[in-house]
């Protein structure tokens, strides 16, 4: 079962008023998707070591904050 | 995912021996459960096998559940339907050693402990548990201003959980990284590094620890509702002193009205300064006169001479050159411009119309409203102790056993202020050097987290970590936004048609009532709009509820075409048990009794199904029972 579309919506947005890139948020929701239907978990680091690679290649870094 | 309760048993625990099969039920099973047959034990046992809770319980918790003294084992066991395949989840009480262990049964796989598949992990775990049952204090929670318990139901509903899991994942995935570049580089980053591994132990003890006293909150919560309950209950048979109670009661209601009504009217009064000081409505009457002094009529003002300047001839008819015009320009900056006068003359005006021209006796009816309030105070006072010492003098007079339950309340209120106190420091935001404030301790920890990149090497990486974190929180607010108006916008809908008094905007509190259907509202609406089935478990579904409210719900119940189990007791039936009977498919109706010549009787007179039978206790699967069930006939006649 894909996630919500309220989840997926706001995911977009996000990511729009952020610049994040749509290819971004089309690799983060197939993650989101396969975890929601059970095909992947979180408790293996090597895959998730995997699936953080890809996602942080287009990843737009964010300016440091000034306090 | 479509979960579904097939029912369950309990054996050698203080929620007496029962096995309930709800295989063949229609959407709705209504289960009557008096007090003293273990509704709220079961309750808690439903919850801690869907949750895994009890994996963390301590020996005190674990022995709670003992039958007896004597008894040395007990059992409890759901079973469940998760798509096509059955699960099973059994909870073994070893009550010598004070342990529970689990026993997971799915499909044609069994598991010691409390191992479930990953498809399954997502519904089964303490997060979303405690939501499977749905009671009166949950209900209040969800509509609690601060929200917090109502974000956490739409996070665990819409799966929005998986960000904070992910950020979570993240932070270990960044650390690994910087680990690896401080062995490659160098050997003296290991104090920035232990200083950000210490803060990350620190902030999971006290996120943990918040959720203990969270958890111990609602517990005692929850007991000490069911304490005052049993206690009004009582109260509440004597006609005498119910009759004096709502007298009292509504005298309270009167005197705080009173009191309310003149501290509004004395709050206007003294939002003005001169009623309260009688000097600084002299010192403003002398501003006033001072001002009348300056006597600067609108044609000396600075657009008069500035527009002069540009004539070229005086008003005397002597021409202006250019040192003229030079000096007027600025002789005309030291004049009051148009709005300067405008803000003198408004000045002025108020101070007339508020001060100089006030009703003469402004401070003294100040006084003499201050004394009405604390007048006002005290009747109410008076009144309060007089229906505290009638309660007081009652529950003496019920005897030991209410004494005993009084006394265990008094403790609970005691116990759940402290509890409470924990919470607000952990939560607390107004100290930058708290140790103890979870807000605080996030914020040290992600300047060291910055401080360790920097050392580290893994700086951008670090950046793209933030980046990542920053459109997660984003992506959840647009998300909880999304919902809550499709949410917000069904529960009005709802509550138009059920709410006879809709909660008003101006008022302070609503009705018990009033709270458990807007929360019946709240969670019907997310759980229509999830595409996930889960079976709604509910504690005395109607209970507080008027009888124009207990028909809305009970439509509402129905329409949303869920699995639903209520825990009933036998005050429940008029106008809400009477609605569902009369719906194309009606409910399953069981009652749970204690054995009696009576209920015997009756269950032979009505021809009912015995599902389960104990040595004191039979469950029956009958409708006419369950209609004509009452609790007073467990006692023989």
């Amino acid at each position: 079962m894909p996630i919500a579309n309220e989840f997926s919506a706001g995911l977009k947005k996000a990511a729009k008023e952020l610049g994040q890139s749509d290819l971004l948020v089309q690799k983060l929701e197939n993650w989101l998707n396969q975890l929601s239907d059970g095909k992947s978990g979180l408790d293996n680091d090597t895959e998730i070591a995997k699936q953080f690679d890809v996602l942080l290649e287009h990843v737009h870094p964010a300016t440091p904050k000034e306090d | 995912m479509n979960i579904g309760l097939l029912g369950w048993a309990s054996e050698g625990l203080r929620a007496k021996d029962l096995e309930v099969s709800l295989g063949s039920s229609p959407k709705i099973t209504l289960l009557q459960m008096a007090n003293g047959t273990g509704k709220t034990t079961t309750l808690e046992l439903l919850r801690a096998a869907m949750s895994g809770a009890a994996t963390k319980w301590d020996a005190e918790k674990v022995n709670a559940f003992k039958a007896g003294p004597q008894t040395e084992e007990g059992s409890f066991r759901i079973d469940l339907s998760a798509d096509k395949n059955k699960l099973t989840i059994y909870m073994k009480f070893n009550f010598i050693n004070g342990i529970v262990k689990y026993e997971v049964s799915y499909g044609s796989g069994k598991s010691m402990g409390f191992n479930l598949p990953p498809e399954l992990k997502n519904f089964f775990n303490e997060d979303f548990g405690e939501f499977f049952v749905f009671d009166g204090e949950m209900a209040k929670q969800l509509l609690d201003r601060r929200g917090q318990v109502a974000e956490k139901v739409k996070d665990q509903m819409f799966q929005l959980y998986f960000l904070d899991r992910l950020e979570g994942q993240l932070d270990k995935y960044w650390e690994r990284a910087a680990h690896k570049s401080v062995a490659k580089t160098a050997k003296g980053l290991t104090q920035s590094e232990n200083k950000v591994n210490a803060l990350e132990t620190t902030l999971i003890e006290m996120k943990d620890k918040h959720k203990k006293l969270s958890e111990e909150q609602r517990q005692k919560k929850i007991r000490l509702s069911e304490l005052e309950n049993e206690i009004s209950e009582g109260l509440r048979v004597d006609k005498e002193f119910r009759e004096k109670n709502e007298a009292l009661a509504a005298k309270v209601e009167e005197a705080k009205n009173v009191s309310l009504m003149i501290r509004r009217d004395l709050f206007k009064k003294i939002k003005s300064p001169v009623y309260i000081a009688p000097g600084i409505a002299h010192e403003l009457s002398e501003l006033k006169n001072n001002l009348d002094v300056l006597k600067l009529p609108d044609a000396t003002s600075r657009v008069f001479f500035k527009e002069l300047i540009d004539e070229g001839t005086c008003i005397c008819g002597r021409p202006i050159d250019s040192a003229a015009k030079a000096a007027i320009q600025e002789k005309a900056e030291s004049i009051l411009s148009e709005e300067d006068s405008g803000v003198m003359n408004q000045i002025k005006s108020a101070i007339s119309s508020r001060v100089i021209n006030r009703p003469t006796d402004t401070v003294d009816t100040v006084t003499l409203e201050m004394k009405k309030l604390l007048d006002a105070n005290q009747r109410l006072r008076v009144i309060e102790t007089e229906r505290a010492d009638l309660k007081n003098r009652k529950e003496q007079d019920l005897g030991e056993v209410f004494q005993i339950k009084r006394a265990e309340a008094n403790q609970l209120s005691g116990e759940i202020g402290i509890v409470e106190e924990k919470l607000k420091r952990l939560n607390a935001k107004d100290d930058p050097n708290s140790k103890v404030s979870i807000y605080w301790i996030s914020k040290s920890l992600e300047a060291a987290r910055e401080e360790f990149a920097l050392a580290s090497d893994t700086l951008d990486l670090k950046h793209k970590r933030d980046a990542l974190i920053q459109l997660f929180t984003l992506a959840k607010k647009y998300a909880r936004e999304s919902i809550d108006k499709k949410v917000g916008d069904m529960v009005s809908a709802r509550l138009e048609k059920i709410l006879v008094n809709p909660i008003s905007g101006a008022s302070t509190k609503a009705s018990v009532g009033q709270t458990l259907t807007a929360a019946y509202c709240f969670l019907g609406a997310l759980l229509e709009m999830s595409v996930h089935q889960i079976p709604w478990v509910v504690d005395s579904p109607a209970g507080p509820l008027d009888s124009f409210s207990r028909q809305g719900i009970a439509n509402v119940i129905y329409d949303l075409d869920r699995q639903f189990l209520g825990f009933t007791i036998d005050t429940e039936t008029q106008a809400f048990v009477d609605v569902l009977m009369a719906k194309p498919a009606p409910p399953r109706l069981l009652a749970f009794a204690k054995k009696s010549g009576l209920v015997e009787q009756l269950a032979k007179d009505e021809k009912a199904a015995i599902g389960f039978e104990s040595a004191t206790h039979i469950l029956v699967d009958s409708q006419s029972f369950y209609l004509k069930y009452k609790v007073s006939q467990e006692t023989e006649a």
